[in-house]
């Protein structure tokens, strides 16, 4: 397509050279948003929770460059503390709600917690296989000011009880027959709820909703992922039968 | 919630002034290794449109495990996740290929950087197919020492290999490479 503007290329020698030098002209650093977002992440974790000055000049730097996606996220992960990258790679796209199996309880995540040796030669299992396939929808404008409204009370740790609330009222809705409606409640308890203690319940509620809505595939496609992790969950059977063709 | 407790159990231990020195050790760690496990993570297959969140999964896991990790052998640590982030998203990528509507959404981006001109450009995008042909240990050899051009004794500390390894997967890597890119220098010839 682009072969009239090309140079001929010499010997194959020649050519492999300037794919190897294009590489190099390649060789940029990591983005400000990366770079920040990374940075502001990592220092409200390395805190856990705690805001320390660093996470705060690093938010205000994404907020200056306008990095909507990284404070959202940044928000979320300053209620999660270590355990956050789990939660990073539900916040910003909790608004794709539907399609994406974008598995709110990441239990890869927290399968892996035995102590391992360096390097993580069996670290593998615990980078979320399905981060990859999320695409990073930006939030509608209303759910970034909502999420970078939580840093300020992100020390506030929301109760069991209110926790339960949140499940109760998303399978209400769900046994009413509206499941897009459940997905968005169990977006936001995700969010409220980072590291709740009833996210497999969530993720269970999301696997009917997404059911229900007639996304079978990413139904199936949880349901097999929160199986993996969780065999003997009260919903295996149930699962198992989804999945069964 | 097996990580909370144990977070809170390390955190505890360390106290006000070990969590100071732990979160400085995080942003020492990210200015040093972020644009490096950028460039790998680019050069490893990711699309441009996964590399930020693919880096910042890669840091994210080192957050967890900043505590297990020697001082030290943080990049080591960061590259070879970075290997795995990768392969998970070339598989990922490979899934989504099945649904058409999502074809489109994974095409890699090709748009030129700055003061990019479009040969560079095509070359960039020849020379990721051909990475591409390349499974991913030799591919991560290849990269480090061809494009990073990094020693074998640095790579072998990077990838937790023996030296010996290293020398036969680049060998290999070199040999693949070779041979795609001759492939390639023949179907140019012909006007392909």
């Amino acid at each position: 397509m682009m072969t009239e503007r090309n140079s001929p290329p010499g010997t194959a020698e020649e050519l492999a050279r300037s794919l190897i030098a294009s590489a190099r002209l390649d060789a940029q650093p990591a983005p400000d948003v990366v770079r920040y977002g990374i940075l502001a992440a990592i220092s409200t974790a390395g805190a856990l929770g705690t805001t320390s000055a660093v996470a705060g000049a690093t938010l205000g730097a994404l907020r200056r460059l306008g990095l909507v996606k990284w404070l959202a996220t940044t928000a979320i992960v300053g209620t999660a503390g270590v355990g956050a990258y789990v939660v990073m790679h539900r916040t910003p796209i909790s608004t794709a709600n539907a399609g994406r199996v974008h598995e709110p309880e990441q239990a890869v995540a927290r399968g892996n917690q035995a102590p391992v040796a360096v390097p993580p030669t069996t670290e593998a299992s615990a980078v979320p296989a399905s981060s990859a396939a999320e695409e990073s929808t930006p939030a509608p404008s209303a759910q970034r000011h909502r999420a970078a409204a939580s840093t300020a009370n992100a020390s506030e740790l929301p109760s069991l009880e209110s926790e339960v609330a949140a499940l109760d009222l998303a399978r209400t809705v769900l046994a009413g027959g509206d499941p897009m409606r459940t997905l968005e409640l169990l977006d936001q308890y995700q969010q409220t709820f980072p590291k709740g203690a009833l996210r497999p319940e969530a993720t269970y509620l999301r696997i009917q909703a997404l059911s229900k809505s007639g996304q079978a595939g990413s139904a199936r496609d949880l349901a097999a992922r929160f199986l993996a992790h969780h065999p003997k969950s009260p919903h295996a059977a149930q699962l198992q039968a989804l999945l069964s063709p | 919630m097996a990580n909370l407790m144990v977070d809170k159990r390390f955190l505890a231990a360390i106290g006000a002034e070990g969590r100071a020195s732990y979160e400085k050790r995080w942003r020492t760690l990210v200015s040093d290794h972020v644009d490096f496990i950028w460039r790998a993570l680019r050069r490893l297959g990711v699309l441009e449109a996964d590399l930020a969140d693919a880096a910042q999964q890669v840091f994210l896991v080192m957050a967890r495990k900043l505590e297990l990790v020697r001082e030290g052998s943080e990049r080591a640590f960061l590259f070879q996740t970075a290997c795995r982030v990768a392969s998970d998203s070339r598989r990922s990528r490979a899934r989504r290929r099945e649904a058409p509507d999502e074809l489109l959404a994974s095409r890699p981006d090709e748009r030129p950087g700055p003061d990019e001109n479009l040969e560079a450009r095509l070359r960039r995008a020849q020379l990721d197919r051909v990475l591409d042909m390349m499974p991913m240990e030799l591919r991560a050899v290849f990269v480090l020492s061809e494009i990073e051009e990094l020693t074998m004794a640095q790579i072998a500390e990077l990838t937790s290999t023996p030296p010996g390894t290293v020398a036969s997967r680049l060998r290999r890597a070199r040999a693949a490479f070779s041979e795609h890119v001759a492939q390639l220098h023949e179907q140019e010839r012909q006007g392909g």
